[in-house]
């Protein structure tokens, strides 16, 4: 073969060869940092309308929240999975996020995520909630004792109480007791917070107890 | 000269290598649900009909399938969808008869429901393709309680859903719930025959065995230690190229 054509052959070998390691490193180096801009963006865009998008599978022609409170379980039907059917705040310290039923990355990326088989508001089970530290949870850092949680969701309105903040190891399964026969709102989010790099395994909980609830669906 | 090739090419080599195995690391997503996973769980919480009822599955079985799905080793395809609902159609007999399946309250099929199941005459038939369990969310012409009889359940009463508690609910391996012998046969039905996890499936289906969900607590912080670490090997690559580029003249003319 011809010496010229062996090398323009090599040249387009290599050129090809390295804009694909280029494009390799570029996906996994950049992907943590585009998950984080998104994250942020889709905080900035929600915190100008907060609430949700009323795409949720939940009919509300008749109440589902009975007046002492609990679900009427005959009439309650489980939102989709990675749909948003609330809204959580706590106006102390300014926390307001969308809430999902499901907690995959597509869910805390764009609010709050429900782990699916942990219990719904109203339901009378623990409820296990997470969101990032960085965006939707940050306020979380300065969350207390005795501030008020409030889960405003489509079939009604659900307070809660902090009782107590914990961190502990993401593997510590005593953090969290998801058997219990209370409904106690469970948030956690990565711990320290605001941090990008180090350690992340560390979680920091908020345990709260239900204290009230209304019977009117929101809006 | 010749040494330095060598080194260079084992050093791309080791960065490809690496580069790899962060891949290979940094796309497994534990726990998650993939599109046709979703699709069976749409599917599941929707309503069944049989002999002109309409039926729905305990809700205790759905999240039994969930935490199921959930599983690491479980990656369903598009045929196993496709397989997983088919079977699901061909269990909705035994399902009735053995009371997993329990009737929607006052709910007969008057054949309009959103997520109409194709039924003929009392045989059912579940829509293998999922973008028909979806248009209750979006067609015009569906009605409000259409849409509600389309992808959900209902849950059953209180004192079910309490006595259910403690099935698939953490990582602390739940134990299943104690009762009804359909639970392990109606999961068979599900799922053993259209998955590659036979074993695992076996043991999730049977009574009073444990189900193990490890991904309870998810990632929920940004990790930019992937980037640093790659920027980081970049750099030290490009300033041991200039080294040595320059110290061995690689482009350098030859008067020079």
């Amino acid at each position: 073969m011809n010496k010229n054509l062996v090398r323009i052959l090599t040249y387009i070998k290599m050129s090809l060869f390295f804009m694909v390691l280029g494009s390799i490193v570029v996906y996994i180096a950049g992907a943590p940092i585009a998950s984080y801009v998104i994250a942020q963006g889709n905080m900035i865009i929600d915190k100008g309308a907060p609430g949700y998008p009323g795409d949720s599978n939940l009919d509300l022609s008749e109440p589902i929240v009975k007046a002492n409170g609990t679900l009427d379980q005959s009439e309650f039907q489980i939102p989709e999975l990675d749909t948003q059917y609330g809204t959580i705040t706590c106006d102390r310290i300014a926390l307001t996020a969308p809430l999902y039923y499901g907690d995959g990355e597509y869910v805390l990326q764009n609010g709050a995520g429900q782990y699916s088989l942990s219990g719904m508001p109203g339901e009378g089970k623990p409820i296990l909630i997470g969101g990032h530290d960085t965006t939707y949870f940050a306020p979380l850092e300065s969350i207390a004792a005795g501030d008020m949680v409030s889960i405003t969701a489509d079939y009604g309105n659900f307070e809660y109480e902090v009782v107590g903040t914990n961190i502990a190891d993401v593997s510590d399964t005593t953090a969290y007791d998801l058997t219990q026969d209370k409904e106690q709102l469970i948030l956690y989010t990565c711990y320290p917070f605001g941090a990008v790099t180090g350690d992340r395994s560390n979680r920091f909980f908020v345990y709260c107890n239900r204290i009230s609830d209304t019977t009117e669906a929101a809006e | 000269m010749k040494g330095m090739v060598i080194i260079m090419k084992k050093s791309i080599l080791a960065l490809v290598v690496l580069l790899i195995s962060l891949i290979t690391t940094s796309t497994a997503y534990a726990g998650s649900l993939n599109a046709y996973e979703s699709d069976v769980i749409n599917a599941a919480r929707g309503q069944f009909e049989y002999q002109g009822v309409l039926y729905k599955l305990d809700s205790s079985y759905v999240n039994e399938l969930i935490g199921y799905l959930a599983e690491d080793s479980i990656d369903l395809t598009k045929d196993q969808r496709d397989a997983v609902l088919q079977s699901m159609n061909d269990y909705i007999e035994t399902g009735v008869q053995e009371g997993y399946l329990v009737p929607v309250q006052g709910k007969t099929n008057q054949g309009n429901t959103a997520s109409d199941t194709n039924s003929t005459s009392g045989n059912s038939t579940i829509d293998t393709n999922p973008s028909t369990d979806n248009s209750g969310n979006s067609g015009s012409e569906n009605s409000s309680s259409d849409s509600k009889d389309t992808n959900s359940s209902s849950q059953e009463d209180a004192e079910t859903g309490s006595s259910n508690n403690n099935n698939t609910k953490d990582s602390e391996t739940a134990t299943d719930n104690e009762a009804d012998p359909a639970s392990g046969e109606f999961m068979d039905g599900l799922l053993s025959k259209n998955t590659e996890s036979t074993a695992q499936n076996t043991a999730a289906a049977d009574n009073n065995t444990e189900i193990t969900n490890t991904t309870v607590i998810k990632k929920t912080g940004f990790n930019f230690n992937t980037t640093i670490m790659i920027a980081t090997s970049m750099g030290v690559l490009m300033l041991a190229g200039i080294i040595v580029t320059t110290k061995y003249k690689f482009f350098a003319r030859s008067d020079e």
